[in-house]
């Protein structure tokens, strides 16, 4: 090689290395550039949450765009259910009672993480083992407006006070938080899951005094701040925000016990994007999404996480033992039952 | 001669073909959107069980369940009686709107279409919160009641029928409008005119000019109207509150929630079933008056 040909092919190779180089330390940098995951959502504050301390850094970080699409969990499960071959999500957010029929129907896949990641879990909100990383706790409590309610309500069968008379909310049975007041009803009444006799017998009592019952958290919600309804079952989570803004609505609870749900993510079967789902869902536990969630709602955190005191402070109290204290729901049974409770209720109910 | 010929039966050919791809499109939407997922939700209803993942056999279970268990049986039959009020106090409310649209200059006409159209842009949702808050005990229905004298404190107006009934009419009422309108604009003024010099009063003349030639507008919109309000499910779900079921809900319900895929599957094919039925007893009655119509006008 002269020397002529000797320089021209080491300056085109340094030209070319030099182009080149910046995409390859972005590639390093930015693995997931590209790459889009679907996740069905709850939409409001739970999705912005989501949105600023999970999915905004993990795009900083990695390049990995990720979509919420709001709709009900249930929704999202029918849809991934209904579609096998190509399911709509690359992850999916849902609650307790969702979880037993997606696992039946193979439509979610264990989360595969590391030690070092799940070990940070709270070892008793995990209900189903491998599937599923639980991100907040939700319970169902009593609530009423501490100015137009005298006499301070202990339990779910207060609603049945005579002086309550046409102004209790509740849920149904198609939200899940019905599910939880219901079987509260049922066992403290001495039945169980297999057993709801004592729920309906309690829902006999407190239906003269229901104005509505609804499906909808925000009809709920509706209810309470125009005073339309003074007293109900409500998320614990929702009334701290009401507090928050100023309502007078106590948080109250129930004596029959606190009855909870959690709410999961897990990785569906058939993702394209595994690598990119493993991220997700360490970013999640590891980032300051349990944090700020419990800063907003005042969620007691799922993982081993030490909430800043300001946030430690003021995070809904469940009583000396924590989360220990939640009652256990077997929702296998729930998912088998809920269809003929479902339709009990509305026949009793109407 | 024989090439004249040749192309006019190419020409025919042609011609005879044309149809099928015009309607090609049409037909493969509806196919691959319609017919195979409508299958799908028959096979569903044969299931035995309250799962369709997994599930094999064939049974006629949910249907029996549908048609002896009397809470179904009675939920149909609100259903269906929610959807002919419903029709019928959207025809009494938008036939007049429809006919005076039709009789405007297109100009005048243009805004208050828009008018009429606009809430068909709206979510839903947003109407149905929009109502309660409007039928809330601090609602504005209450205050103005209350300023009135008519009532002397607030009372409870929406979670019953009468507002779920009322907040459909709303939803649906501009269909049954544009409906009327577009037959109402086909019909000549100059045979309003001449039923005047023939001394028919105004109502005579609604009656026995305007009402034949209008419907097949009325006809269709309350058809239109009945299957939106037969298969609402938001409405009464959310203004109900549970006092208020109808099919639509359930099967949503079942569906969604319960995941009971062959229950809300045979639910939904004997709504599909009653509805088609109602729809074709309206045709044939419809049918059967304006042909009586015709014929007494063509004798006289």
């Amino acid at each position: 090689m002269d020397r002529r040909s000797f320089l021209k092919t080491t300056s085109l190779t340094l030209a070319a290395a030099t182009l080149a180089a910046p995409n390859i330390l972005r590639a390093q940098a930015k693995r997931f550039e590209g790459v889009t995951l679907n996740i069905n959502g709850y939409g409001g504050d739970y999705d912005r949450i989501l949105k600023e301390s999970v999915a905004k850094p993990l795009e900083d970080q990695t390049g990995l765009r990720v979509v919420y699409t709001p709709s009900t969990a249930s929704a999202a499960v029918a849809r991934i259910i209904a579609s096998p071959d190509n399911p709509p999500f690359d992850l999916v957010m849902c609650d307790s009672p969702n979880m037993p029929d997606l696992i039946k129907a193979g439509a979610i896949t264990p989360t595969n993480l590391g030690p070092d990641v799940i070990g940070r879990i709270v070892p008793s909100v995990r209900e189903f083992g491998d599937y599923g990383i639980p991100m907040s706790v939700a319970s169902m409590i009593v609530t009423y407006n501490k100015t137009l309610v005298k006499s301070p309500l202990t339990s779910f069968i207060d609603l049945a006070r005579p002086d309550l008379e046409g102004r209790v909310a509740m849920f149904n049975l198609e939200n899940s938080g019905g599910v939880l007041y219901f079987l509260a009803l049922a066992e403290a009444g001495g039945g169980n899951v297999d057993n709801v006799d004592p729920a309906f017998e309690a829902l006999r009592k407190i239906k003269p005094n229901i104005t509505a019952v609804t499906p909808s958290t925000v009809n709920l919600l509706q209810l309470f701040e125009q005073e339309e309804a003074w007293a109900g079952a409500f998320w614990d989570g929702r009334v701290f925000s009401m507090q928050k803004a100023g309502k007078p609505m106590a948080l109250v609870p129930p004596k029959e016990g606190l009855y909870a749900l959690r709410s999961y993510v897990s990785p569906v079967k058939g993702t394209k994007h595994p690598d990119a789902v493993k991220a997700y869902l360490e970013q999640l536990v590891t980032g300051p999404f349990i944090t700020e969630l419990s800063r907003f709602f005042g969620y007691v955190p799922t993982t081993n996480i030490q909430l800043p005191p300001d946030v430690a402070a003021s995070v809904i109290p469940y009583g000396k033992g924590g989360l220990e204290s939640l009652r256990a729901i077997n929702w296998e049974k729930v998912a088998a039952y809920r269809g003929d409770w479902l339709s009990r209720f509305n026949r009793e109910m109407r | 001669m024989r090439n004249k010929a040749l192309l006019g039966l190419r020409g025919q050919g042609e011609a005879s073909t044309a149809w099928m791809w015009q309607i090609a499109p049409t037909v493969m939407l509806l196919l691959f959107f319609f017919i195979l997922p409508l299958a799908g939700v028959v096979r569903t209803s044969f299931y035995p069980g309250t799962r369709s993942f997994g599930a094999e056999g064939f049974s006629f279970e949910q249907y029996l369940k549908v048609i002896l268990d009397p809470f179904y049986r009675s939920v149909l039959i609100d259903t269906i009686v929610d959807g002919l009020i419903v029709s019928m106090v959207c025809l009494v409310i938008g036939f007049p709107v429809g006919y005076s649209l039709a009789r405007l200059p297109p100009k005048q006409r243009r805004w208050r279409l828009i008018l009429v159209i606009l809430p068909l842009t709206l979510s839903l949702v947003v109407i149905v919160f929009g109502w309660i808050v409007i039928l809330g005990r601090g609602g504005l229905v209450n205050q103005l009641l209350v300023s009135i004298g008519a009532i002397d404190r607030p009372i409870r107006l929406p979670y019953n029928r009468t507002a779920v009934l009322l907040i459909l009419v709303q939803q649906f009422l501009p269909y049954m409008i544009l409906s009327v309108m577009s037959v109402c604009s086909k019909i000549d003024p100059v045979l309003e005119h001449a039923a005047a010099n023939l001394r028919a009063n105004r109502f005579t003349t609604f009656r026995r000019v305007i009402v034949p030639l209008a419907a097949p507008g009325i006809v269709s919109g309350m058809i239109l109207v009945f299957i939106l309000t037969v298969s609402a499910f938001v409405t009464p779900r959310l203004v109900g509150g549970g006092n208020v079921q109808m099919l639509g809900s359930i099967i949503y319900e079942q569906v969604i929630v319960a995941l009971n895929w062959p229950l809300g599957g045979a639910l939904a094919m004997v709504l599909l079933i009653v509805t088609s039925i109602v729809i074709s007893l309206a045709n044939l009655l419809a049918a059967k008056k304006f042909a009586r119509h015709r014929s007494s006008a063509n004798a006289k």
